[in-house]
This record gives C-alpha cells, structure tokens and sequence, in this order.
C-alpha cells in the first residue's frame, strides 16, 4: 500500500477538511467529468465530498464523491465550501500518471480555512507531491429547485449495451412534454457517460431536466453520482 | 578525405535510427532553421547544435539550449572508417537538416543494409543508400538511394569553443535524475499550469521540482538520487529553467537511456548529461532564467 510515508494518526486536527484516499483517480476521474468551465465550487458535507460546476447559471454539473469511498474524511463544520480553478485541481490528481497494474497514488487533502490554499498530498512509490491551489469565495450557485416530487418523465438507460438485452431498464411518462435544450450543455455531461454503466434521466413539470450517471468505483465495490440539471430554454415567439 | 559508414546488424541500425529520431526532435524546436552540425572525426560522429543557432528565438521562448552528441563510431556502426584531408585537418564538419535523415531511416522495415557516404552531385551531399530484403525468398533484393545536400563548415571555425566538447569543470553538484517516465508525465502536468520550473537539489541527493503561480504551487520531492558534489559552498543549489524548454528535453528523447544526470552551473544553466549504452553520450545545456 502507498499510504506508509503519509499515514499518521490525529494528523486530521489542525484542518478543517482532512481527507485521505488511497486511490487519488477515483476523484480525479469524477472530478474530470464535471470539468466544462474552468473555476468549480468545492463544497465538503458531512456526506462527502461535492464538486459543483455552473455555466451561463442554467446548466449545472456536480460530482459527489460520498465519504464511504475515503478512508479517512474528519469535517470540524457542516459545510465548508470554496471555489477553486477545477483544471489546475484534475492536473495536480494526474500528476504521477497512471501505469495500469501499479500501485495507485494515494491522496490526502488538507484545507485550514479561509484564506488558506487547499493542499493535495500524493504519492507515488516513495516519490511526494505537494500542490497548494488558491481557494477563493464560493459563489452561490443556483438552486435548480428539482423536486423529486414533480418528475412527470423519467428514463432509465444502461449504457453498457450487450447485443442481446433491452437497454431501456425504466420508461415511465405521465405527460407529454416538449422542451428545448441547449446541445453544446448536454455535450458537457458527456465526459461522465464514459465512466457510467447507468443513466436516469428526469424531467420535472417547469421542464427542468436532470440527468444522473451511475458510476461504480469497482476496487471498493461502491459507487458514485455524477449529475446535470438544465433548465429548458425559453422560446421567443 | 575518405568517408563512409556500413551498418548491417538489425540492432544497430535500429539504434542509429532512434538516435538520429532524437537529434532531429530536439533540432526541431531548438534551432533557427532545424539544422544541425555533424562533426566527423576518426572514431566518432558528433551531431552539435551550437549555443549561437538558438539566438534568434523569439522572445517568449526563454532560455537558450545547445547540445553535443557524441557516437562511438567503431562501436556503433559495422564498418566505418573516416580519413581527414591531412593530418592537421583530421576533422570534418557539415551542417544538415537532420529531419532529413531521419526520414530515410524510418522507411520501412526489412532493411538489409545501410551505407552513408559523401558524395559530390551538383553539390555536396550525404548519400544514403539502403538495401531491402525481397519481398519473397526468391525476389531480389532492391536498393534505394537518397541524396541529403549538405554545407561543409570551414575548418576554421574548428577551434571555436561552440564546435568542441562541452566540459562540466563549472559545475557545482550533479544529482541523477529519477526514472525518465515519471519526469515525463510530471513535466507535462507541469507545462499545463505554468511557464517556469525550479529544479533543486541538495548534497544529500534530495531532488525538488517546483512550480508556483498566481493559483497554484506543486513541489515534487524524490529523495536519495545518486549525487556528486564538486563545490562544497552551498548544501543546495537551485535552477530556473523554462518548462517548456524541460518539456521539448524530455520529449525529444527517442532513446532509453541508461541514466541521465543533472549538472548545476550556478545562475548559468543546467548541464544534461544524457548516457545511453556504451555508444552514445549526449550533452544539453538550458540556460536559467534570473527571477
């Protein structure tokens, strides 16, 4: 295991968010997927870890990375939330690389507070890296109100397809509807399907839709949500 | 004046391929008009970008690179033999796109052999050769013969310290760099987020790669490197080179060396020293930049 030359107990006291991973592509591969504008919000919860990225404030793409994939996640608040560039965040995760069959890089984030940077810890076969990236304020991303409660279209859709079985798992349609999207925000959510063995799909009755991808994170038999929401765009008559 | 060089076995030739593929990669995007200098001596060839060739960068390309490669010609090739005008003149320089050659060499494969020798056609030129095997076992063999044009280098300018062997008698500490695979993935990552890198390393064979910009700093730290110290003033010495100028070094190298050392000149440059088998040794000088 790589965790020898970071692991250390009570450690986690002197940050606000401690968190340590023995496989840093897990977050870098679900971080990647959310990455269609550069800055992202980056909010830890008592649940996990939540990666938030919004463009022109009616498309959203959120990446949760719950706290049973870590082996280690010591919060001292409920929510600690700070925007961050997001490409700097996925290339200081890639930095070793990945050779396949080898030990993964192990990962630890450390964040002090406000007006500190996020740490990254890697490392790799006895080589560490350090990245501090600069934290700025959250800005307040918009609430796209997707309430469960007014879903009247849901499609559930696997998106491993063998040639012989139906890939639509669930259809399920209470009211025609119509809407428009704009394609290049779909096409954002595209770098999440790669990774997906399911896709639902929902839209609610103001037209809103929210697609949610599946994840598995094999080596620990668990899995995670990466999720869009778009808002319909208005026609002009 | 008698030149010409004969290689037959698979390996070598092979290996004189991936050498020539490095020169030209590293000419590629170090030199004003990619062009190179091959000097030939009686037992080796050295292919040179002098420090001057890079002067006419423009201005975002910091940090000036030259670089000296020497081949053990009786080593390398299976015959080779090279015979200077006189005995005072025992030494030839050419200048040539070595793009050029590169791209005779990759041809195709079933190579039987190859020969390379000067020749005179409307104007100097390094002339190639290759036979192919046949395409069956009855089908003869076919040849193929190209023509690089060439400039002969006055011998004059043979004494001009930019044509000589670059020496490491003003280095301060030589530190073996780690595994090239992982300094290649990491100089990349590097490269995406940010212009210059700080390579550090300490009498103790601590080695630290770090860049820091307005968003972000990254440090990379390997620790018990071989190193040699050859001036006790400092328990560090540090460099600043251009990433981009690491990144074209690192990339350029078409060949798996056996190790590669980095020689610190202080506030000068970094002085690469680049070994592979017993046949090849090659020298890359980047100039620092000053904070």
């Amino acid at each position: 295991m790589n965790t020898t030359l970071i692991a250390r107990s009570n450690e986690g006291d002197k940050y606000l968010l401690f968190a340590k991973l023995d496989n840093a592509k897990i977050l870098y591969n679900l971080a990647k997927s959310v990455n269609f504008k550069e800055h992202a919000v980056f909010c830890a919860l008592d649940s996990g870890l939540k990666i938030s990225c919004e463009d022109a404030k009616s498309t959203q793409g959120i990446a949760f990375v719950h706290t049973d994939l870590f082996q280690e996640y010591l919060i001292k608040e409920d929510c600690v939330c700070i925007k961050i560039n997001l490409s700097v965040l996925i290339e200081c995760l890639n930095i070793f690389g990945s050779i396949a069959n080898s030990i993964p890089t192990a990962l630890k984030i450390c964040y002090q507070g406000y007006g500190h940077p996020l740490t990254l810890l890697l490392e790799d076969n006895g080589i560490i890296t350090e990245c501090n990236i600069k934290t700025m304020e959250a800005d307040s991303l918009v609430n796209f109100e997707f309430d469960f409660d007014k879903i009247i279209n849901k499609i559930i859709i696997k998106v491993d397809i063998p040639a012989s079985s139906d890939y639509i798992e669930s259809f399920d349609c209470k009211k025609t509807q119509v809407n428009r999207y704009k394609v290049n925000f779909i096409r954002n959510s595209l770098k999440a399907l790669v990774s997906s063995t399911k896709v639902a799909i929902r839209i609610t009755d103001s037209g809103v839709m929210g697609i949610q991808f599946l994840i598995p994170i094999t080596e620990l038999s668990k899995m995670a949500f990466v999720e869009f929401y778009f808002c319909p765009d208005e026609e002009i008559e | 004046m008698k030149f010409g060089v004969k290689l037959i076995d698979i390996n070598n030739i092979e290996q004189f391929t991936e050498i020539v593929a490095t020169v030209s990669r590293l000419c590629s995007k170090g030199s004003c008009g990619k062009t190179c200098i091959i000097k030939l001596n009686k037992d080796s060839i050295c292919f040179v970008l002098p420090e001057f060739a890079s002067n006419q960068l423009l201005p975002d390309n910091p940090g000036r690179v030259s670089f000296w490669m020497k081949i053990d010609a009786l080593l390398l090739f299976d015959f080779y033999i090279f015979e200077g005008k006189s005995a005072e003149k025992s030494t030839i320089m050419i200048e040539i796109l070595p793009e050029n050659l590169y791209h005779v060499l990759k041809s195709s494969p079933n190579v039987k052999n190859i020969k390379l020798k000067l020749a005179n056609k409307q104007s100097i030129c390094l002339s190639i050769e290759i036979e192919y095997c046949g395409i069956s076992m009855k089908s003869k063999s076919r040849t193929v013969s190209h023509d690089i044009p060439v400039k002969i280098i006055s011998s004059s300018f043979l004494a001009i310290k930019d044509f000589q062997e670059p020496n490491l008698t003003n280095s301060s500490l030589s530190i073996q760099l780690p595994c090239l695979k992982t300094l290649k993935h990491m100089i990349e990552r590097m490269k995406a987020m940010g212009d210059f890198i700080n390579i550090e390393a300490t009498k103790k064979g601590d080695l630290t790669l770090k860049i820091q910009t307005d968003c972000v700093s990254v440090s990379c730290f390997f620790k018990n490197l071989p190193v040699q110290v050859q001036n006790n003033e400092c328990n560090s010495y540090s460099l600043r080179l251009s990433i981009k100028r690491m990144s074209e070094f690192i990339n350029g190298l078409h060949i798996k060396p056996d190790k590669i050392i980095c020689n610190f000149v202080k506030n000068k440059y970094a002085h690469f020293l680049v070994i592979h088998n017993e046949n090849m040794v090659l020298h890359y000088l980047i100039s620092s930049i000053l904070d």
